[in-house]
């Protein structure tokens, strides 16, 4: 700090400071008087001032003590002084720093003193306002002071983060007191009773240093020609492109419709069960009556609190299950809600117990690990994680399943666990969860449950939001801590499902012989048609997708069931198209769909 | 005795420009120096190198035989500096700003400023806003004064006074330098000014300096030779530009020149012409 400097700050801009302290007075003496007649919080009026006249005054001081500094050119003078660029720059922005802690605090203590007018409110219960009162005004201090380094463009900084409040608010429906740094003053601020969480104060603390750092550095680097360089007037050009620039945000924000606030998903009807840790609902519909709702509703609950337990997760969310008639029983369906509304599923009402269970199980762990899970070279293990748990106790499922892997016909390649996406187009949902549970339920057989849980803990841990999660480890490191790896893992499901295949033999030459294939061909006036063909069985399912340049997970298909041995697909293509078409056939053996055909068709 | 200022092969350069080119120059106690150039030679930046406004990239700066890489605040105390623009703080009235200068020297005399600006014409109690560019200037250079520092660098300060005012400023900045022994640096393109004032000059071009000497000595070593027949200079001369030539002073007496030649010396503005020209032989130091 520069004694000289601070009088010379003193005198320059004295009058306009008091001029801007008498008017937030006011401003202050208004807000407090509405906010109590109004009946609100014991500091509603507090965090009204500091949320509208704060970034006044941080403005003011910025402009005065920075801002009109480069653009008078004075700071030409100061440099030719004995005093460094350093100091001069920490004076002021200390001094602004300190101008608007002072505020933080008068408006602190008027606003007690109307508290203490109505009820006894000790200090030491006030404090806590304080201190994020001054957070608040110190991180807006320090934006502000970075706008003003950034001379010209200052309004524009300004602009943008006003902007991008309102957008939040509006479009993304953020509630004002969620937002970064306004979070400071949310409604345990404004009431006295509580904190906000200490994440917010981290928040606030890494905008102001940023913000700190910004503002120097535009002062400093290039012995301070930056900042004199911003401070420059605007050409005619900038200035109509700024202009363009903020009615066109303007305008399109105007036109964006605002996203409701929605509850969180509930249903009011049906069976319900509450776990340790698990709350779910499943509502019957047709043969799913109220107790095999019940049973289903008590056997997620139970499957998720031991999943939660086991790998650690600190992510409980709700399941719900509705039933609907006439729907397929083997397609559930998820409904695409944010994680807080939890899982719900829409499944038939016939649809297989474990396969529900199996999707919550596969849902929970995707979300926990905001779907980093689903990784290629993890997912097999996710798979195989999600189908083996509702069978853990299940000797009779865990045998019905790997019937269903027996029926997977051998040699499958070396990379077949790490490249889990093709091989799950290529078998298909059914066969390619029985590949995953064979895998998983080996690994079980071979390092035993608890290790393999241990493993699976770190693998699916819960992933850091932020760019630490390029460091986490790889899955094949964490296997290779149990002493297993991918290749002698997948050699050894592969000798279980040969000796699955000898137990079933008897059912497995049961299963019809079946033949599918795609063909397409193109006529003049017709185009390009695609037929499907399947030999030994009289109906089957054809999915198909015109894969654009882009796609690689073809996703949920359209469906095309055939009566019959062949059929045209719906489906119009031109040269040079990709198209994914599947053939798929009820299994009554495997009591499931099974994958005939998956072909990737280019139309050259 | 060490030179109250010494560079050698300063480099400086604002993102592609190179405002100095690997300058020297040497300027002795009490002496007043003219650094001659034209606009864009690097003169300025020169002087805000001296100033610790701007860092070197490269070479070394000597202040009265210190060697810095760059000029701290504490040497700053000792210097005197008037810029090309007065860019005082409008409000201020010239007793306030003298009052928010002396807080930054401690050899800050109360006393001289108040002369100073008596002698100068200053008005102390109006507003430096609405003083006239020449009374700016004169303010700058009382305040430069007042705390009597043993270097004074000037950056062509008098470039928007009217002839009395400049000749009123000269003269005071060579009675300080004779009074006081002060060493002063006097930057301009303003031949006769530095003509009048300075013991020594140097010209700079392009960054580096061109030539560098006492002014009668110049007017030695360049000459205009004018001849009827094609000369290429002999041994020991060179081209400067055109007919202007440059050699030792011995040299130009010992020198047989065609019948016909004419020989004549040139004032300092004619020898600042040939060598301020981009094509002239840099290096040609003294």
């Amino acid at each position: 700090m520069s004694l000289p400097l601070l009088r010379k700050e003193a005198r320059e801009h004295g009058a306009v400071l008091a001029a801007t302290a008498a008017i937030g007075g006011l401003a202050l003496y208004a807000m407090l008087g509405v906010a109590e007649n109004s009946g609100g919080g014991r500091f509603v009026g507090l965090t009204r001032f500091l949320l509208t006249i704060g970034p006044l005054v941080a403005f003011v001081l910025a402009n005065r003590l920075l801002v009109r500094e480069y653009t008078g050119r004075t700071q030409f003078f100061l440099e030719t002084l004995p005093i460094g660029r350093v100091r001069v720059f920490a004076t002021k922005w200390l001094l602004g720093c300190a101008l608007m802690l002072l505020t933080a605090w008068v408006a602190w203590r008027v606003a007690l003193g109307y508290v203490r007018r109505t009820e006894v409110l000790a200090t030491a219960d006030a404090i806590g306002v304080l201190g994020c009162a001054a957070a608040f005004c110190v991180t807006i201090w320090a934006f502000a002071a970075l706008a003003g380094m950034l001379g010209r463009y200052r309004y524009l900084a300004w602009a943008a983060v006003i902007i991008a409040a309102l957008l939040a608010m509006n479009v993304a429906g953020i509630p004002l007191f969620d937002l970064p740094v306004i979070r400071l003053l949310g409604q345990g601020v404004q009431m006295a009773t509580a904190l906000p969480e200490t994440s917010a104060f981290v928040e606030a603390l890494v905008v102001a240093v940023l913000c700190a750092a910004g503002a120097a550095a535009l002062a400093l680097v290039g012995s301070g020609a930056m900042a004199s360089t911003l401070a420059q007037r605007m050409t005619a050009r900038e200035r109509a492109f700024a202009l363009v620039a903020l009615i066109a945000v303007g305008t399109i924000s105007t036109t964006l419709e605002p996203k409701p606030v929605q509850p969180p998903f509930e249903i009011t009807r049906g069976e319900r069960y509450e776990g340790r840790w698990t709350r779910v609902g499943v509502l019957p519909a047709g043969t799913l009556d109220a107790d095999a709702a019940r049973s289903l509703a008590r056997s997620i609950a139970e499957d998720n609190d031991a999943l939660i337990d086991a790998l650690d997760l600190s992510a409980h969310p709700p399941v719900f299950v509705l039933a609907q008639q006439g729907m397929d029983r083997h397609v559930m369906q998820r409904a695409a809600l944010s994680t807080e509304d939890g899982i719900v599923l829409k499944v038939a009402p016939n649809a297989p117990a474990e396969n529900v269970r199996m999707l919550v199980a596969h849902s929970l762990v995707a979300d926990a690990t905001i779907d980093r899970g689903m990784k290629d070279d993890r997912h097999v293990l996710l798979d195989g994680l999600a189908s083996y748990w509702p069978l853990r106790d299940d000797e009779a499922g865990r045998e019905r399943w790997w019937l269903r892997a027996a029926s997977i016909p051998e040699p499958l390649p070396a990379d077949y666990l790490t490249e889990w996406a093709r091989t799950s187009e290529r078998f298909g949902e059914c066969q390619s969860l029985a590949l995953a549970f064979s895998v998983f339920d080996t690994l079980v057989q071979r390092v035993g449950r608890d290790a393999t849980m241990q493993s699976m803990k770190e693998l699916f841990r819960e992933p850091k939001d932020d760019v630490r999660v390029l460091f986490e480890r790889r899955p094949t490191a964490t296997l290779a801590a149990s002493g297993v790896d991918f290749a002698s893992l997948a050699s050894a499901a592969s000798a279980a499902r040969a000796e699955a295949r000898e137990r079933h033999a008897a059912e497995l030459a049961r299963r019809p012989l079946l033949d599918a294939a795609v063909d397409w061909r193109s006529t003049p006036g017709r185009g390009i048609e695609i037929e499907t063909t399947v030999t030994g069985a009289s109906r089957y399912s054809a999915y198909y997708r015109l894969l654009l340049p882009w796609t690689t997970d073809a996703g949920d298909m359209p469906r095309l069931d055939v009566l019959g041995p062949s059929a045209v697909l719906p489906l119009s293509p031109s040269r040079g198209d990709r198209v994914l078409a599947v053939i798929e056939v009820d299994d009554e053996i495997l009591d499931c769909p099974v994958r005939l055909l998956a072909e990737r068709l280019r139309f050259r | 005795m060490s030179d109250a200022i010494r560079l050698t092969d300063l480099r400086v350069r604002y993102g592609r420009v190179r405002a100095l080119d690997g300058l020297s120059l040497a300027v002795s106690r009490g002496e007043v120096y003219g650094f001659l150039g034209r606009n864009g030679a690097g003169k300025t930046t020169t002087l805000r190198v001296l100033m610790g406004i701007v860092g070197a990239d490269a070479g070394t700066i000597e202040l009265d035989g210190q060697p810095m890489k760059r000029v701290s605040v504490a040497t700053k105390r000792s210097i005197g500096y008037v810029s090309q623009e007065q860019n005082f703080y409008p409000w201020m009235t010239p007793a306030q700003l003298g009052r928010f200068v002396a807080a930054f020297y401690p050899t800050w005399d109360n006393d001289e400023y108040g002369r100073l600006l008596r002698v100068l014409d200053v008005p102390p109690d109006r507003r430096s806003g609405v003083l006239s560019g020449g009374t700016r200037t004169k303010l700058g250079l009382a305040l430069a004064l007042a705390p009597r520092p043993p270097l004074l660098l000037l950056d062509e300060p008098t470039s928007g006074l009217d002839p009395v005012a400049r000749r009123e400023f000269n003269d005071l900045v060579a009675s300080m330098a004779a009074e006081r022994g002060t060493t002063v640096f006097l930057s301009s393109h303003l031949v006769d000014e530095v003509e009048g004032v300075a013991t020594r000059v140097g010209i700079v071009q392009a960054g580096r300096m061109s030539i560098e000497g006492r002014v009668d000595e110049l007017r030695e070593r360049v000459r205009r030779v004018r001849s009827p027949v094609p000369l290429e200079p002999p041994p020991g001369f060179t081209r400067v530009r055109g007919d202007v030539w440059l050699a030792d002073g011995s040299l130009w007496a010992a020198a047989a020149w065609p019948e016909g030649t004419s020989v004549e010396q040139l004032p300092l503005e004619e020898i600042f012409l040939a060598f301020a020209r981009t094509d002239a032989p840099p290096g040609a130091a003294a």
